[in-house]
């Protein structure tokens, strides 16, 4: 097992439009951070944990708002 | 970055040693997935199971009259893996996105190989693939919502 801890996170898109994604990342997302996915760029409104961590991973679930397209 | 490092941040293969990921890494093979490019097509028969190293995927089901985009898959996501475990039918669609997609990809004959030689890793991978699945289905009961 590595020392690193890695973060698989079900976002979820306000609104129900966008199917939303599922993404490992490197640093645990916070309220209020940016997230771009699908060309566009979404803000993180709620972060929960979704189920307990194992090994080197935890796993959580973000609700986001879409903001803009990216560029 | 070596293939056994990378394979370090996929989920499906926490838990294993450096030596199993070695094993693992022997027995994956690349392929790179041009923008909108179909790696999974419903309804076929399929024996890979993928890994999407770098880039996105995009999981939608096909209609009689439509398609349903249902998940988008990104670094570390597992994609095919029932191929893996039912041999049925692939249940839904996968294609690249515009980012295209460089992916890992193990054949089930080869897995399971692997997996009679060394059950600890049969038995690792099969219950983080349950996680996995279990993770999916989460996130789409909440995208429901």
């Amino acid at each position: 097992m590595s020392d690193e801890v890695f973060y698989k996170v079900s976002y979820v898109v306000q609104g129900g439009k966008h199917p939303g994604a599922i993404i490992n990342v490197e640093t645990r997302p916070e309220v209020g951070d940016e997230i771009s996915f699908d060309g566009r760029v979404f803000e993180i409104l709620e972060v929960m944990e979704l189920m307990p961590p194992i090994g080197d991973f935890g796993f959580l679930h973000a609700t986001c708002r879409y903001l803009r397209d990216v560029n | 970055m070596s293939v056994p490092s990378l394979l370090t941040r996929v989920q499906l293969f926490t838990n294993l040693s450096e030596a199993e990921l070695e094993q693992l890494a022997a027995i994956c093979t690349e392929e790179q997935a041009r923008p909108g490019e179909t790696i999974i097509e419903q309804n076929t028969t399929g024996t890979e199971m993928y890994i999407v190293a770098e880039g996105s995927v995009e999981v939608f089901i096909q209609g009689l009259n439509d398609a349903r985009r249902l998940v988008l898959l990104g670094k570390g996501q597992v994609i095919g893996e029932m191929a893996l475990i039912d041999q049925g039918y692939r249940s839904a669609s996968v294609r690249a996105t515009s980012d295209g997609a460089h992916l890992y990809v193990i054949q089930r004959d080869n897995f399971n190989r692997l997996c009679a030689e060394n059950n600890h890793i049969g038995y690792i991978v099969m219950r983080n693939l349950a996680t996995d699945i279990a993770f999916k289905l989460r996130h789409r009961n909440l995208a429901e919502l």
